[in-house]
């Protein structure tokens, strides 16, 4: 789009910044953008985003959603103000969110809550996390195991002491 | 220490450097840095000697040359350092001031028992005197540091050679938190490869291991698997969990055990049962709390009455209650929340039988008074729909909420009438409006009132009560901190006479009601940069010239106006009339974006308005509308006015309005205006709605 090519240039926040993944992938978005990763704030802040930012922990797939996340949470911190994405409404982001945290398989729900903590973008780390807490919502605990594989090393002996101690949390 | 920012113009640091020999690489990797009561140079002048001594009766033997040996001054360089910091000091004078602070104890957590010692320690920072160490230098000793120069990209902030970095690197032994799995399950198979440190000098909790390795944290390797998160972020899993669940992953596996109870967090959802629903939550709560063990800091209550017939006697067993919020707010375990969230989600189903029960005075929402409220601590409050905050009597005014920085009441009022709970509602005004005067460092307010007209008496009342001029009829609201405010049919047209709001440090406003013309923001805010306008009522031009000359500094405004003619106000922002009232001619010169909605809603008035314009365009100009392929370029209001400053500095549009016969051709014209008009355009954002049939 060419408005949105032109406005890379124009404004005084809108100074573009190449994020590399561990697989070499390479993304540039404005500094407005990027700040949202605490992480990557103060490296602009100390101004040694000159020649790339390497996030040798963060892979392309998983970097990809990140900056999806943050150029469509640009306006919402106030801050930014500089791209026309600043016009999504609340309701618009909630949609979202919700959908892009909806769609994820286990394992890229985790490595992107694995990111987003590496990155320091605090409103995707607790909504991912919210995630994962929803999904446990109302499972026992036989079921949350199922739902994130996790096996079970409790000896029956040491299981029934558990129930016993957090009876209040087992009866029905 | 920061906030003070303290200019330090001398420092005097005496550090040890720590190096292991990794016998892998046979390289010296730094182990740690030692900045605070770094007292072994004394010991290690004289390890340097015994190695002399040694190689001089033994050397021979060994095939070593004591003379390699390189001189130790470590001890009598610090006595020099010390001294000369003295000097620098300059201050031969007067025999008591205090020049030089030596720190040999002051970095474990066991020397500072009371809050004396942690205010004897700010004294020394306060103080001219050259510390050793000075409290950044005594941070830079924690391995936390090390692990986050080891970071790429930060030894880079530092330096300048390639080559000194690449040196320093070099010697970077790998430092990982305990929090990380992987390393945990690798250093338990082989703990040859680790060293295990204190995160701090002199600390007895081992936080931090290094040892040779140089590849950067493994953040994402075994990541697949919730069990392979690091402990931290478990535990942030488990404080946004319900309570119950978080109780049940005890069960899961080992690796799960008792972390829940460290998170912090108490989280009660409440789906209303049958009978007894009361005391089930009740005992539910006491339970929770009493199991979190440690002290909770966040604590939600969720209260959803399920959508099914019938509920609302369930509703009621549990409303009648009316203590329940309050018993689990005041439970001990839950004196020092510093996150409190309540919120009853009321379906609309059945709203005649509650407002019934509250208009009888036999329920009272969610009642939770102020006193309960563990007020020393909250950082956050969010209430939703519990309207009954009640000020516990006049000691409630002493109540303080000296770290509070979020509050968000949002009463809802859409499912729930107000009438006939005027008290009710006068008493949350005034809690409201209590604790408003006592949170000093408050960053961001939330308050959601009441919608209808029939209410706006009570909004008065509340804003008044809340006014620090109670004599005058004009509100005064003062938020030191605050960067961001959220204000939602707070101020409706009412009697009031005006609104003064002072923010100095705002940076955001969402505002929703009506176009006072008295609403005033007193401190001019130079950071604001985005303000959010939804003017739910009719305005005059006039109002809404006085009310948005508020905010002409900021960068993005967005306004959605439901009734008014938006079309006619947009070029008053520099229209010659409106210089010659109140207007600066410098209006908007910041501005980047100017956008105007309009609503569905409001498609009755817009269409009429629109009519106005056809007609008022036939009348002047002739019969535009019947020539199909030919759009005027004449806009009624916006043609008629002087539009250089929208011209010159308007940068993007965005439109939105219904395609019908009547306003595409407005729409369009309008579109057109624009882009012939202002002449550093850079977008123009066309959004139309088909006309519904």
């Amino acid at each position: 789009m060419a408005a949105a090519a032109a406005e890379a240039t124009t404004d005084g926040g809108g100074k573009m910044i190449i994020l590399i993944s561990a697989d070499g992938k390479r993304f540039e978005v404005t500094e407005a953008v990027a700040s949202q990763s605490q992480l990557i704030s103060n490296m602009i802040e100390d101004d040694c985003t000159e020649n790339g930012v390497r996030l040798p922990n963060v892979d392309g797939d998983i970097l990809t959603m990140v900056v999806d996340y943050c150029n469509m949470h640009a306006g919402d911190a106030a801050a930014a103000g500089d791209t026309m994405k600043a016009s999504s409404t609340e309701e618009e982001l909630k949609k979202f969110d919700a959908e892009l945290v909806q769609a994820l398989e286990n394992p890229v729900l985790f490595k992107l809550i694995l990111a987003a903590n590496f990155l320091n973008i605090k409103s995707l780390l607790d909504m991912t996390c919210q995630r994962v807490a929803d999904m446990m919502s109302g499972k026992t605990p036989e079921q949350m195991r199922e739902t994130f594989s996790i096996e079970n090393d409790f000896t029956p002996e040491e299981e029934a002491a558990i129930r016993q101690e957090n009876a209040w949390a087992f009866d029905d | 220490m920061m906030e003070v920012n303290k200019e330090e113009d001398i420092r005097l640091g005496l550090h040890r450097s720590d190096y292991m020999l990794d016998s892998g690489t046979n390289s010296l990797l730094q182990i740690e840095l030692n900045t605070i009561s770094s007292s072994f140079p004394g010991l290690s002048s004289l390890v340097s000697e015994l190695h002399r001594t040694l190689l001089n009766r033994h050397g021979k033997v060994l095939g070593l040359d004591s003379k390699r040996i390189p001189q130790n001054w470590a001890a009598t360089q610090f006595a020099e350092a010390l001294s000369m910091a003295w000097t620098e000091f300059n201050n031969k004078r007067d025999g008591q001031t205090v020049s030089v602070v030596y720190f040999r104890a002051g970095y474990s957590p066991n020397d500072y028992p009371s809050e004396a010692e942690w205010r004897a320690r700010l004294l020394m920072e306060q103080s001219s005197a050259i510390k050793c160490p000075s409290i950044s230098y005594h941070l830079v000793g924690t391995k936390k540091i090390q692990q986050e120069l080891a970071k790429p990209n930060i030894l880079e902030r530092f330096l300048n050679n390639k080559e000194d970095i690449a040196k320093l690197r070099k010697c970077f032994a790998g430092l990982w938190s305990l929090d990380n799995e992987e390393i945990v399950k690798t250093a338990i198979e082989k703990p040859d490869l680790f060293v295990l440190k204190p995160q701090r000098e002199g600390g007895e909790s081992p936080a931090v291991h290094a040892d040779e390795v140089t590849t950067p944290m493994a953040i994402g390797a075994g990541g697949d698997r919730l069990s392979a998160l690091p402990d931290d972020l478990l535990l942030r899993v488990l404080h946004f969990a319900n309570a119950v669940e978080a109780a049940s992953t005890s069960l899961l596996s080992r690796r799960f055990g008792a972390l829940w109870r460290s998170s912090g967090a108490v989280n009660l959802a409440a789906r209303v049962p049958g009978a007894g629903g009361r005391d089930a939550f009740v005992r539910a709560a006491d339970a929770a709390l009493a199991a979190a063990g440690r002290v909770v800091t966040r604590l939600t209550l969720h209260v959803d009455d399920g959508d099914h017939s019938g509920y609302c006697t369930s509703m009621y067993n549990l409303l009648r209650d009316h203590d329940v919020v309050d018993a689990v707010v005041s439970h001990p375990a839950a004196r020092r929340v510093e996150e409190l969230r309540v919120a009853v989600a009321v379906h609309p189903f059945g709203h005649d039988k509650i407002n019934t029960m509250i208009s009888s005075g036999s329920v009272r929402i969610y009642d939770i008074k102020l006193a309960s409220l563990p007020s020393k601590t909250l950082r956050v409050l969010d209430l939703t729909n519990c309207r009954n905050l009640t000020p516990a009597s006049a000691a409630a005014a002493a109540t303080a909420f000296p770290d509070m920085v979020f509050l968000r009441v949002f009463p809802n009022i859409e499912h729930l009438e107000l009438d006939g709970a005027y008290d009710t509602w006068n008493k949350t005004a005034a809690a409201v409006a209590s604790i408003l005067h006592c949170c000093p460092v408050l960053r961001e307010l939330k308050l959601n009132l009441v919608g209808t007209s029939k209410n706006s008496k009570r909004v008065q009342h509340f804003f008044r009560r809340n006014s620090q001029l109670g004599r005058s009829s004009t509100t005064r609201l003062r938020f030191p901190a605050a960067t961001a405010l959220t204000l939602i049919n707070c101020l409706t047209n009412g009697g009031m006479s005006g609104s003064v709001i002072d923010a100095p440090r705002l940076r955001s406003l969402t505002y929703k009601g009506a176009a006072r013309s008295q609403f005033e923001l007193t401190s001019p805010a130079p950071d604001m940069k985005m303000v959010h306008l939804h003017f739910n009522h009719y305005f005059h031009q006039r109002d809404y010239l006085r009310f948005i000359h508020n905010f002409t500094k900021v960068k993005v405004l967005k306004l959605k106006a439901e009734h008014g003619c938006p079309w006619r106000i947009l070029p008053q922002h520099c229209s010659p009339r409106a210089r010659r009232s109140t207007v600066s001619p410098d209006y908007f010169k910041n501005s980047k974006q100017v956008q105007h909605f309009f609503q569905r809603k409001s498609q009755l008035d817009f269409d009429r308005s629109i009519d106005d314009f056809m007609r008022n365009s036939i009348s002047k100009r002739g019969d535009h509308r019947h020539n199909g392929d030919e759009v005027s370029g004449f806009i009624p209001g916006l043609t008629a006015c002087s539009f250089t400053c929208l011209q010159n500095n308007l940068r993007r549009v965005s439109l939105q309005f219904r395609l019908d016969e009547n306003s595409e051709n407005f729409g369009v014209r309008l579109v057109k205006f624009f882009a012939e008009n202002a002449m550093v355009l850079e977008e123009l954002r066309v959004l139309t709605v088909e006309t519904e049939t």
